[in-house]
């Protein structure tokens, strides 16, 4: 059962991180860490991935056993049903069966609708670039597309099955700088700019059309929440459409190509839902100047990388985004005295905090001692 | 310009065909293999590293140095292998099992060729089994790995594991990076080094073989 009052507290705290009114805390959540032997648990053969091996069920019984074990908070946060995890059966000492995922169960689904192989290894998925001579997937070729096709139904069967009780959301698009990567492969794609900008401007513009149009094929199952829509990857809701832009391959970009490249599809991507999120990494922090320079950014997630700069060292950055207006969010697997210098540093208002854990008893312990600190 | 600040600059500039060009004038000239190894390729793609430092230049001018490199020492190569210079040490080089990332790892072979070591490198999702084979069959005074995943970074302890299972944990030093690796890990599993970039792997490296 799920504590209605509860979820409109939620709503009310998540409504508060867009709007940024005074605040007592930030929002906190506690998503947990990734699982080892993953090929083996999906019971996949290490190979190739098509849709047709995705049974709606699958998922839809991974979240009945998720409502009914660990209901629909993780923390502030909430948990999102969507097809992008690829769950899987466990049995249990007593002979029952839970299903189970992880985050290195993504299914790649943006680059499988541009047309790239999606494989199966021991630890994860992921994809192949497209081979030589195939085109990628455009607009004119989207509506038949199979791998879209297979995201819709799960996300219409999910939805039809949880209704207006339990969030329910599309599956991740990536962003353009990703799918770009994707299809034609990291190096390549690093070659290109330099040989052949040109090829990477238009690949780039391509990516952003399937971007909003795979958006744009999800309409018609007029998902909603609580008057307003969830995103699974932060587990946010919002008053209106959310959309998340993954940069991962920002990296790869200078400071000059990333506003000559990719700048202008942001503002597009943005642009196209009243809430957007990016999910930058501070390994392509040199890019961030350009991001926040876009008005119609609505959110800012900032994963810091575990080698990257130390969290005290991002405060100047993460106080600057916070200056600019934009809600903000952070992504760590933190010790608890990185947390506290974070929540010293920042201003709570339009803050959310995702400290990854081991386990959910790690979660719970990790929070309980912050909150023991904190007296 | 004297021809070598050329290979240099040709090197800096990613430009392969005039980097060959020049590579077969140099020759023509009677400079050595070495020469134009060392003074002009090399000293190119360390000028490249500490622009990458400095941040002046991102991983696309490295690939394209790196390939102008590349096709400057297919040239030089014949020419090397007859005069038979030593190199500075063995390295055996992988991403580890389940791991496809491999631009990072390529470049840290790049800076280890750079700094004189004779780089194997086993490519990515590379099971513990093949390092242990080539680490027998190759004998290599390091062994590096590299690993991007939270979920694959736990393989580089099985490779120290089995290392010492195969009684070869003591011949080899390791070193291992990649951005799900940390300091406090490398030392968690018994590595000898890490390091969280390719040009400071190369001194890592140097100073693993002068210790050993
Ligand atoms: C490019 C990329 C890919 C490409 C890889 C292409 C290729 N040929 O390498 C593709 C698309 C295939 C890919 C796939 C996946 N990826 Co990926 N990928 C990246 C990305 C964007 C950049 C990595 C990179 O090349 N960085 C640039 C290089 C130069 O840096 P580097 O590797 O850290 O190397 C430097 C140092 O670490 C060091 N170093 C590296 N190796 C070594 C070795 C030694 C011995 C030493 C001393 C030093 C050293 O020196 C290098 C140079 O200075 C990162 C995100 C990011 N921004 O970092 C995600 C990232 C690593 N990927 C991630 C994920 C999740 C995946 C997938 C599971 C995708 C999915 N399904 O969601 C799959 C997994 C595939 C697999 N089984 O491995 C996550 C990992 C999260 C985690 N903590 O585990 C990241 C962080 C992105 C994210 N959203 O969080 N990815």
């Amino acid at each position: 059962m799920i504590d209605q009052k509860n979820v409109d507290r939620v709503i009310k705290r998540h409504r508060d991180f867009w709007k940024r009114p005074p605040t007592d805390r930030p929002l906190l959540g506690f998503p947990f860490q990734w699982e080892h032997g993953l090929g083996t648990k999906l019971g996949l053969k290490k190979g190739p991935l098509t849709p047709d091996m995705l049974d709606p069920e699958l998922f839809v019984t991974f979240y009945e056993d998720g409502i009914k074990e660990g209901g629909l908070f993780e923390g502030d946060l909430l948990r999102v049903a969507n097809c992008q995890r690829l769950p899987w059966a466990e049995s249990r000492p007593d002979g029952s069966i839970r299903h189970r995922s992880a985050r290195a169960a993504s299914i790649p689904w943006s680059p499988a609708i541009m047309g790239c192989e999606v494989e199966v290894s021991s630890d994860s998925l992921w994809t192949k670039p497209l081979p030589p001579g195939q085109a990628p997937t455009d607009l004119t070729t989207l509506g038949e597309n199979p791998w879209l096709a297979k995201a819709i139904e799960i996300t219409g069967v999910l939805n039809r099955k949880f209704g207006k009780t339990y969030p329910t959301c599309p599956p991740d698009v990536l962003g353009p700088a990703d799918m770009l990567a994707a299809i034609l492969g990291t190096e390549q794609m690093c070659l290109d700019m330099i040989d052949n900008p040109a090829k990477i401007k238009s690949l780039v513009g391509l990516c952003t059309d399937v971007w909003l149009g795979v958006h744009e094929k999800f309409k018609p199952l007029e998902i909603e929440f609580r008057g307003g829509h969830c995103e699974s990857r932060f587990q946010l809701w919002a008053p209106g459409v959310t959309t998340v832009t993954q940069d991962d391959c920002a990296i790869f970009f200078s400071p000059k190509r990333y506003d000559e490249f990719l700048t202008p599809v942001n503002r597009r991507t943005f642009a196209s839902s009243p809430y957007s999120i990016m999910h930058a990494h501070t390994g392509a922090a040199h890019t961030f100047e350009a991001i926040l320079s876009i008005p119609e950014l609505g959110a800012m997630q900032v994963h810091l990388d575990p080698n990257g700069p130390s969290v005290a060292e991002m405060i100047p950055t993460l106080v600057k985004i916070q200056r600019m207006g934009k809600p903000l969010i952070i992504f760590k697997e933190f010790k608890l005295t990185e947390l506290e210098t974070l929540l010293d540093g920042l201003r709570p208002e339009g803050l959310c905090i995702m400290a990854i854990s081991a386990s959910e008893k790690a979660a719970l312990e990790f929070m309980q001692r912050l909150i023991e600190e904190k007296k | 310009m004297k021809v070598l600040e050329q290979i240099s600059a040709s090197v800096i500039n990613g430009d392969a065909a005039g980097t060959v060009q020049l590579t077969r004038q140099a020759l023509d000239a009677g400079l050595s293999a070495d020469e134009i190894l060392n003074e002009g390729l090399i000293a190119g793609l360390s000028e490249v590293g500490r622009r990458m430092e400095s941040k002046t230049f991102f991983i696309p001018e490295v690939l394209v140095a790196a390939r102008a490199m590349k096709a400057a020492e297919d040239v030089l190569k014949p020419v090397l292998v007859s005069n038979c210079v030593k190199p500075t040490g063995r390295v055996v080089l992988a991403t580890v099992e389940g791991d496809v990332h491999d631009i990072g790892k390529n470049l840290v072979k790049l800076m280890l060729e750079c700094a004189g070591f004779e780089v194997t490198d086993l490519g990515v999702n590379v099971p513990a089994a093949s390092i242990i084979r080539a680490v027998s069959e190759t004998r290599p005074n390091i062994i590096g790995l590299s690993a991007l995943l939270t979920t694959t970074v736990v393989r580089m302890k099985e490779v120290i594991e089995d290392l010492k299972r195969n009684d070869l944990r003591s011949q080899v030093k390791i070193i291992v990076g990649g951005a799900a690796v940390t300091r406090d890990y490398a030392e968690q599993i018994g590595a000898d080094a890490y390091s969280p970039d390719c040009t400071d792997a190369a001194k890592r490296a140097k100073e693993l073989v002068q210790t050993n």
